[in-house]
């Protein structure tokens, strides 16, 4: 609780479970999930490999859709909207950070932030974007000129850059090496602090879910776990 | 600019070797609309201009001889707008420094210029002056040819006699666009010449006072309408004067020689293009398929940031816009150059007083349009196969493709026998049957158009040599003013050099067959003759029958008849009256609609015995026997026009080859356009998809061009497939192209050389290995350390 406060909810999962249909064979992979994601926070999904975190992730970004359940953001049960308000979700409320960056390789640094402000309602300036992540003087690079650690930092800068109000990153430090892995959870870390903005983090990783304010463990498409990390643990103090 | 549009430049400019490819395909297909139909636009133009400047007649009358009187009278004739008289006759040239005599045709023409029917137009000098009664404008095309200017004097053998004429000036008429001899089919400038003379010196030199032996007219509105009714009743009023020939414009040699070219260029500016761009289109789908595989995380990362699949599809559409408008763009210029060069070409066989290239906008804005909607539906199955990606699953890679045993393993010994290089590009070739099958096409058509190439030049050779090698085996033809008795034929052989003289009598007339009439001539020919030889289109010499008709089955066909089947006959010359004649028999045949009967059987049947208006002779002439023979020609009062057989089969040759190899040349290098465009379009995507593959062997220690193997295997493989089912292709759109040059002058035949079947799938080989040293470049230049460290 902060300020004596119970947290808001920013995005709430009622019974929500996902089915994915190969030919004739079936495979569960989320089963009857409830979750709760506290506006403010900074979240760590811990689970797995196979246990559903990247599933669960495209719900709660509104990317896929649940067999069965309610993922209400608001009043709103995202799972019922059409592809196209569902496109419009996307656009106004979520800001995703992948692990392979998913940068467009002919545009810049800054044209690859410019890609999530042209369509935004009310975006900051892409510069200024950059300038938050510490790699302005690199606008003008192209993704095959940036290291890995530059290229995820051009990547959160253009999901933070339409001002989301949730940031959903899968697994941000999987393809970084552990100096880099620090800054970015540093990055992370910082906006949430900063901006206030709700961050879900995807990892596997026990040890970056310590900096989370809040940890949900998922394991064979169910929680199995929630608790609140009460000292959450800077980037740095993380053991590697 | 909108980011997503500095992505769409930046990705077209990294992908630019194919899709270069694809647009000098659809460069090509449209250089070929804007060229073709831009020239056939200014034909057009030109000849509407032309004939209605110079009043060119709707209708042609020839006959023997008519008071002026009777002439008058026919503007009574309902339908008939205005009549002109004229004295025309074949005369002989004389040229000072030639020694053999040139043929050609004296036109009456008023003493002062007026705007008269077939009116001329003076290009040098000066029309008549009132200074000299014997003056002459000589057609420009021959003036040109044969170094004529204005105050040259000529000699022209005039109704038997030798007449001194001074040229004033040059011109060209309408009636005369496109100037051949008698009986050939192409232009030959400098052997046949129209000399325009006064029509009191006509009127004296040929005892034609108060006559004329030509008439040309306009129709009404209302005549053009029933055209054929009215010059039914022309006819008939003008028969008791002997019609020889009743020729509507639509028949008129000029304007039907200009109308089958343009009938050919426009079907041409249809068809070709119509490849061009369909193959482009099938091998854009291609590009843009693999596109979606390439893009798939942008295109997830774009849907997870909230673009909407409107934006994503106009987005990508964009890539087949721009790859069209480049090719449209690349076609206009072209097409302007393809235009330039055929009209250069057209100007140096028909003659118009202003034929320029014009290349309109409208033209060029409607060819870019049409590449542009080409490429857009090229591009659309990949576009939408992009935009339906779902974003969960763009995100992660493709499914690994289908990896099961094609049908050609169950076949085990044959599968066993074949290398690794082979199984992979077998499996490759079978698992991509789309890609496979647009390659197969691609090659298809390229071959068609080779074996289309090939085709019309040994057609056009085959139809010249057929005549000169099979029919006409003589080496002179000599046509009589008129009909003489057989002491020409002893007289003839008695002349330097000449080993063989055969008689030939033709009888002009009009066939019918119930509600079917068509004039023509019958050529009576001596039996056995062995200088002009009826032949079927094998080649075969068919005999004449003793008795009877030996007709050209297109003749038959237009008057309904078979062999067996009597027609009625209505002669121009002896008796008048009409009668029965049995057609004996039918022979397909390439030239004219000939009909042939017995010598002897002809004279009979028009109350002549031994009469001869034409002969045909063989002849083995030292230099001054040639010169003898030719000069006896030019001074004899009988003869009307003399073919040099060996020179006009020569000229037809020089003049043919010439335009069909260029021709060929040009469609060879736009076949090896298909060719190069499909093949490295294909390589490039397959070295792009299979680099993982590539970098792998590369580790193993094969070479570049080992590795270049594989692809060379598999183009080959493909190309030479679809080459050979291009082949029967090919040739049924020669027979296509051939039946758009057939009229009652000629059929074109449709024949192609065993060598040139071969030289077909030959070009395709090479075009496969010019394409090859390309795909082996890029093989080369291929980062494969950075293709082993990229990510699954």
């Amino acid at each position: 609780m902060e300020n004596g406060k119970a947290p808001k909810v920013e995005i709430k999962l009622e019974d929500v479970s996902k089915t994915y249909v190969m030919g004739e064979v079936k495979v569960p992979v989320l089963k009857g999930l409830d979750l709760e994601i506290y506006k403010g926070q900074l979240t760590a999904i811990l689970g797995d490999s196979g246990a559903g975190k990247s599933t669960l992730l495209n719900m709660i970004g509104g990317i896929d859709r649940p067999t069965s359940g309610r993922i209400l953001f608001g009043e709103k049960d995202i799972a019922q909207l059409s592809d196209r308000a569902l496109t419009l979700y996307r656009r106004q409320n979520v800001g995703f950070v992948f692990q392979f960056y998913n940068l467009v390789a002919t545009l810049t640094a800054l044209e690859n932030v410019e890609v999530s402000t042209e369509i935004a309602d009310d975006p900051m300036d892409p510069a200024h974007a950059l300038d938050l992540v510490q790699i302005k003087d690199l606008s003008s690079h192209f993704p095959a000129q940036m290291s890995g650690g530059q290229q995820q930092r051009v990547a959160i800068a253009r999901a933070l850059a339409k001002q989301p109000s949730l940031m959903l990153c899968d697994e941000p430090t999987g393809a970084l090496d552990q100096q880099t892995s620090v800054t970015v959870l540093n990055l992370l870390s910082g906006l949430n602090t900063k901006l206030n903005t709700t961050i879900v983090i995807i990892t596997h990783n026990p040890n970056i879910a310590k900096m989370a304010h809040r940890v949900v463990r998922i394991g064979d498409g169910k929680i199995e776990k929630a608790y609140v990390n009460e000292h959450p643990l800077k980037a740095e103090e993380i053991p590697w | 600019m909108k980011v997503l549009d500095r992505k769409l430049l930046r990705d077209l400019s990294r992908s630019k070797g194919m899709l270069l490819a694809v647009a000098a395909i659809i460069a090509v297909g449209t250089g070929c609309l804007v060229g073709m139909l831009s020239t056939y636009d200014d034909l057009e133009t030109a000849r509407l201009d032309y004939y209605a400047r110079t009043r060119m007649a709707d209708f042609w009358i020839s006959l023997k001889k008519a008071p002026l009187t009777a002439i008058e009278e026919l503007e009574n004739i309902p339908g008939v707008a205005s009549i002109r008289e004229r004295i025309s006759f074949p005369v002989i040239v004389d040229l000072a420094g030639v020694d053999r005599p040139i043929s050609g045709l004296t036109v009456s023409m008023p003493e002062t210029p007026g705007d008269i029917i077939n009116n001329i137009m003076v290009r040098s000098g000066s029309y008549f002056t009132a200074g000299r009664r014997n003056e002459v404008i000589v057609s420009e095309k021959f003036a040109q040819a044969r170094k004529l200017q204005p105050g040259d004097s000529i000699h022209l053998t005039m109704n038997g006699r030798r007449e001194k004429m001074f040229m004033v000036g040059t011109a060209i008429s309408s009636e005369h666009v496109y100037i051949a001899p008698p009986g050939s089919l192409m232009a030959s400038p400098g052997d046949y010449g129209i000399f325009y003379i006064k029509r009191s010196f006509a009127e004296d030199k040929f005892g034609f006072n108060g006559a004329c032996n030509d008439v040309a007219g306009l129709l009404t509105r209302d005549g053009k309408r029933e055209s054929s009714l009215v010059l039914e009743e022309l006819n008939r009023v003008l028969a008791p004067y002997g019609v020889f020939s009743v020729t509507p414009r639509s028949q008129q040699f000029s304007n039907l020689t200009l109308n089958a070219e343009m009938g050919g260029l426009k079907t041409t500016a249809t068809a070709l293009p119509i490849i061009f761009l369909s193959v482009a289109a099938l091998v854009l789908n291609v590009l843009m398929t693999r596109m979606a595989e390439q893009q798939r995380m942008i295109v997830g990362t774009l849907k997870a940031l909230g673009y909407e699949n409107g934006q994503l599809f106009f987005h990508y559409l964009k890539f087949g816009f721009c790859v069209g408008l480049v090719g449209g763009l690349g076609g206009c210029i072209l097409g302007d150059l393809i235009s330039e060069s055929m009209i250069g070409m057209y100007q140096q066989f028909f003659e118009f007083p202003r034929l320029v290239n014009r290349a309109p906008p409208s033209l060029m804005t409607i060819a870019v349009l049409i590449s542009v909607i080409f490429s857009v539906l090229g591009a659309l199955r990949g576009v939408k196969k992009i935009v339906d990606l779902d974003p969960a699953e763009a995100m992660h890679d493709a499914m690994p493709a289908t990896g099961g045993k094609i049908i050609l393993e169950r076949w085990k010994t044959f599968w066993s026998q074949l290398d690794f290089w082979w199984q992979i590009v077998l499996r490759s070739i079978f698992r991509n049957r789309a890609r496979t099958l647009i390659a197969m096409v691609a090659a298809l058509l390229g071959s068609a158009m080779v074996l289309l190439a090939l085709g019309l030049t040994d057609s056009m050779n085959y139809m010249v040599d057929f005549e000169f090698e099979k029919v006409l085996l003589g080496d002179y033809t000599i046509t009589l003013r008129e009909a003489v008795d057989s002491g020409a034929v002893k007289e003839a052989a008695s002349l330097p050099g000449v080993t063989l003289v055969e008689p030939v009598f033709n009888v002009a007339g009009t066939f019918s067959r119930a509600n079917h009439h068509k004039k023509g001539v019958i050529t009576g020919l001596i039996r056995d003759a062995a200088l002009s030889v009826p032949c079927d289109a094998a080649g075969d010499p068919v005999r004449v029958p003793p008795a009877g008709l030996l007709m050209t089955d297109r003749l038959a066909r237009q008057i309904d008849v078979a062999a067996g089947d009597t027609i009625t006959f209505v002669p121009v010359r002896g008796v008048k009256y009409p009668v029965e004649l049995e057609v004996a028999a039918t022979i397909k045949s390439m030239i004219g609609l000939s009909v042939f009967a017995d010598y002897g059987y002809l004279n009979r049947l028009v109350g002549e015995e031994m009469a001869v208006n034409e002969l045909q002779l063989k002849a083995r002439h030292t230099p001054a026997q040639t010169a003898g023979f030719f000069r006896y020609l030019k001074e004899s009062p009988l003869i009307e026009s003399l073919n040099v057989i060996g020179q006009t089969k020569a000229a037809l040759k020089k003049q043919m080859t010439g335009a069909m190899q260029g021709m060929a040349m040009v469609m060879i290098v736009f076949a090896g356009v298909i060719f190069f465009g499909s093949i490295l379009n294909g390589s490039l995507i397959a070295i792009s998809e299979r680099r993982r593959e590539i970098a792998t062997f590369r580790v193993l220690g094969y070479r570049p061009r080992e590795i270049g193997g594989m692809f060379i295997r598999e183009n080959m493989l493909l190309n030479l497939t679809g080459a050979v089912l291009g082949l029967p292709f090919g040739y049924w759109m020669l027979q296509g192209l051939a039946s758009q040059f057939t009229n009652d002058a000629y059929t074109m035949p449709c024949v192609v050389s065993g060598a040139s079947w071969i030289w077909t799938v030959i070009l395709a080989v090479i075009f496969v290995l010019i394409s090859h040293f390309f795909v082996q470049r890029a093989i080369k230049r291929l980062n494969w350390e950075e293709a082993l460290a990229m990510k699954e």
